[in-house]
């Protein structure tokens, strides 16, 4: 303990330092609490670290970030926020201590060190020193005087923070999404959302220009998707121009993907609902003040008019009103070259054969082909073309997932989408139709896996250990003398040799 | 003239026999004195042994790497045989059995002999020489003598740093062979008692003069030595950032020992009349000041560490460079972190610092600024 601080006894109620007293706990607290960090990135962590447990809410009206300068012009970072009780005081210790910053309660100019383990009531001033500073803080091992240069309104600071790219096992698979487009794309994914029937509402959002040079107001438009399918989603993260958001709240979002720094679901007052603020992950900020009233797609799409009146006519003639028919279906042979060969059924007892196969076959085949093992059959599909495995009979796929053996064909020639409805029960498997009139067979997807982890054995590793040498310090020397002579110099070299020659002198020994 | 074949012999008595076992950790062996005359033929020669130079360059590279990192270092050098020779010629002369008549005038002149080869070492001029001369001074410091006192029923015989004869400890039932061994240490080994001609010779003078010759075993052994100054060797190692670093780590191990040592030695009037040299010195202060500050090894100083004039130095040292405003600005390279963390430590100095010391810090600095602008550890 130095002599900067005291420790606060129990039932002590008069302090040097001014503004603080002892709370109903009897731990000494001012009306404020301040926490000192030495840098930004600090208080960014601080700020990480609340909002991840906690509400940044209930901190934020209070809450002013100052940069300070001491007399040495160093400059550190104040965050000064209500202290209202030393419950939330403890928690903003905890988590700035965690951060790296230390803190301080008073009410205006002197701040003292908020209680610790060493000081469950907290600390008093030993003596209030004089400075003539905007404030004062007082720890157990310094003590320093600061000026205000600037503050930094925490919005800025939120605003200012770039989002970082999440790693694919942590994204969250939401239903809504917001999505902005570059106005040259914006009537074609117009159309594209409402062809595809999602619920999907569009804005145009305006900025005005930056600078006197630019041609036209900057535009977006602007969509907010509902229960969009995930190949949608998929397609617009690729489309250049167009950037998708997750909604984290009513009116902020972050680009897919990516995840703010600071939990912004924490701090939802700082983002009004009559704004949208999304936040991109290349760090550019996307705010719309106010914002724009949204439509839905379906009214925004161009429809085809027609003048002739043949709708009127046809609806007139009974037409769309028939009586129900079900015939079955059928393969049939067919002379029509196959397409999409993407599977092969080989019966088990070729399984040998397979497995033979799989030496000569090359490494981009075997990343690509799925096998299914069944009782009687093997299955194997390879989006690629399954051309390469001479094993088997081979079928063709007619819709997504359903598939009939080469040379035939189903009859009647319904459109893949039919069949697809047909069988959406079975949606995600794949169905072989047979050619022995049999019912289909349904395939499930999970026991589709790659062909060489199928078939392979197990590898076992063995462990080689590669650790560092054993290194052992050398013993210490042992002198031993050579042979007592009579006349110990007679014979010794160099004596005749009396001055040893200066330029020898180089110290480094250049000369050799 | 010494025929070529003698001299290569003593070059290998002393590279195969004396160096490589001695850095090695084995039995060194020495033979006939050696001159310092020999020293041109030695610095154009090479050793017969090619495994006894991979051992003494292994040794040294290994020895220099623990202190400081270097990329390789010359072997054979001529400074480095210098230091070994006069190593050579001061165990030569401790041998007890030169204290006898036609002998005893021979310890005078192989003692110049070693005094003439410690005139051949000059200043080390990279980096890897002055760490390997450290390397080898330690060494040195750590040699042994086993002296063996043989009694039998009649006789005493003494083996001092020699090994027993079988036919002394044969039969040792019937004779009452007896031994007694002792491990001396090498500062037992230069003062012997009752030795009035050995004590005469002055060898521990002697053996301080080969340490010396190496910068860095003077600089890591300044916190037990009260009469420690900064000499112009020192000083030029020290510019070296890599064994200054590695001086003001190995410094901190004791850092209000050193520093009451370094402090003293700061105000050295020699030092004081060139700047240059003075700014090196308080680049090492600094350093480790600095080391201490971000290592977390400091500690809220106590009225027990600034107990004399020399720690007050160091401290003030450093109150004072956050005082000078071209000092503050060659902190801004640090990161905040850094620079909060030290100017908290000086923060926690000043209240101990005398104003009288405080302003004899702030001219040492802006003489040592004015010299060395760009003179903060980095």
């Amino acid at each position: 303990m130095t002599s900067f601080l005291e420790r606060a006894a129990l039932h002590q109620t008069r302090f040097r330092t001014p503004g603080v007293h002892p709370d109903a706990r009897g731990v000494v607290l001012g009306q404020k609490g301040l926490v000192l960090f030495p840098s930004l990135d600090r208080v960014v962590a601080f700020f990480r670290a609340y909002g991840d447990e906690g509400s940044l809410d209930e901190i934020l009206p209070s809450l002013v970030i100052q940069r300070v300068v001491s007399a040495l012009k160093t400059r550190e970072i104040v965050v000064t926020l209500a202290a209202e009780s030393s419950y939330r005081m403890d928690r903003v210790a905890a988590v700035a201590r965690l951060a790296g910053g230390d803190v301080f309660t008073g009410t205006q100019r002197h701040f003292v060190k908020y209680r610790d383990a060493t000081s469950p009531l907290g600390y008093d001033i030993a003596e209030v020193v004089e400075a003539k500073a905007d404030l004062v803080v007082h720890h157990d091992a310094y003590r320093q005087a600061y000026n205000v240069e600037r503050e930094v309104p925490f919005r800025d600071l939120v605003l200012k923070l770039s989002p970082y790219r999440l790693p694919p096992t942590e994204r969250s698979s939401a239903n809504r999404f917001f999505a902005t487009a570059e106005t040259g794309i914006g009537h074609a994914l117009v159309g594209y959302l409402f062809r595809w029937r999602s619920k999907a509402r569009v804005a145009i959002a305006e900025w005005p220009s930056a600078s006197a040079f630019d041609e036209r107001p900057r535009r977006l438009h602007l969509f907010d998707i509902e229960d969009a399918a995930p190949r949608i989603v998929t397609l617009l993260r690729s489309l250049p121009g167009v950037t998708v958001f997750e909604p984290l709240g009513r009116s902020f979002g972050v680009e897919l993907g990516f995840k703010h720094p600071i939990s912004l679901e924490s701090c939802q007052s700082l983002f009004p609902e009559s704004t949208l603020t999304l936040f991109r992950g290349d760090g550019q900020v996307v705010s719309v003040d106010p914002l724009p009233p949204f439509a839905p797609v379906r009214t925004l799409v161009r429809t085809p008019m027609s003048v002739d009146g043949a709708t009127e006519a046809q609806a007139a003639e009974g037409i769309g009103t028939t009586e129900s028919v079900t015939v079955p279906l059928r393969l049939a042979p067919t002379i029509q070259p196959a397409r999409n060969v993407l599977a092969t059924v080989i019966p088990a007892s070729q399984r040998e054969f397979l497995a033979k196969l799989l030496y000569v076959m090359p490494p981009r085949a075997l990343e690509s082909v799925q096998l299914a093992v069944g009782r009687e059959s093997l299955y194997l599909v390879d989006p690629n073309g399954v051309d390469g495995v001479p094993l088997g009979r081979f079928f063709c796929e007619v819709a997504h997932r359903i598939y009939v053996p080469t040379g035939m064909t189903l009859v009647p020639a319904v459109q893949p989408a039919v069949l697809e409805d047909m069988l959406a029960s079975q949606r995600g498997n794949h169905i072989f139709f047979e050619a022995d009139g049999a019912p289909p067979r349904v395939v499930p997807s999970q026991a589709f896996s790659p062909l060489s982890r199928s078939i392979l054995r197990e590898l076992a590793g063995v462990v080689v250990h590669a650790d560092m040498p054993g290194r052992e310090d050398p013993a210490l020397p042992l002198l031993s003398y050579g042979p007592e002579l009579r006349f110990p110099l007679w014979g010794a070299p160099g004596r005749e040799e009396t001055n040893a020659d200066p330029a020898l002198k180089l110290g480094s020994g250049g000369s050799r | 003239m010494t025929e070529p074949r003698a001299l290569q012999a003593a070059y290998d008595a002393l590279v195969v026999d004396f160096l490589a076992p001695l850095l090695d950790g084995r039995e060194v062996r020495l033979g006939p004195p050696i001159a310092p005359g020999c020293a041109s033929y030695f610095a154009q020669t090479r050793s017969g042994s090619v495994e006894a130079d991979h051992v003494i360059f292994e040794a040294l590279h290994r020895g220099a790497s623990e202190i400081a990192r270097v990329e390789t270092l010359r072997w054979p050098s001529m400074g480095l045989l210098a230091m070994a020779a006069a190593m050579y010629d001061v165990l030569f002369v401790t041998d007890p059995q030169l204290d006898r008549v036609f002998a005893r005038a021979a310890r005078t002149t192989v003692r110049e002999w070693a005094e003439g080869w410690l005139h051949l070492v000059g200043v080390p001029s990279t980096r890897g020489e002055a760490l390997a001369r450290h390397v080898l001074v330690e060494r040195f410091g750590s040699l042994r003598r086993k002296d063996v006192v043989v009694k039998n029923w009649a006789y005493t015989y003494r083996f001092f740093g020699r090994h027993v004869p079988a036919n002394v400890v044969a039969l040792p039932r019937l004779r009452f062979v007896r031994q007694e061994e002792t491990i001396r240490s090498l500062d037992a080994i230069l003062v012997r008692d009752g030795d009035v001609e050995l004590a005469r010779l002055e060898l521990p003078a002697l053996v301080r003069a080969i340490a010396s010759r190496s910068p860095v075993t003077e600089l890591l052994g300044a916190p037990s030595n009260q009469a420690f100054r900064f000499s112009a060797a020192s000083l030029a190692v020290l510019s070296d950032r890599a064994i200054r670093g590695a001086v003001a780590g190995h410094l901190l191990k004791d850092e209000w020992r050193a520093v009451s040592v370094l402090g003293t030695a700061l105000v050295d009037p020699t030092l004081l009349a060139q700047p240059m040299l003075l700014a090196i010195a308080v680049q090492l202060l600094l350093e480790m000041h600095l080391v201490c500050a971000l290592d977390g090894r400091a500690h809220a100083p106590s009225t027990r560490d600034l107990v004399d004039a020399g720690a007050i130095r160091y401290a003030a040292l450093l109150v004072a460079t956050f005082d000078d405003d071209r000092a503050v600005k060659e902190l801004s390279v640090f990161d905040d972190d850094h620079r909060v963390l030290l100017m908290r430590r000086a923060e926690a100095f000043r209240p101990r610092v005398p104003r009288q010391a405080m302003a004899e810090m702030q001219g040492l600095l802006a003489a040592a600024l004015a010299a060395e602008p760009a003179f903060l550890p980095s």
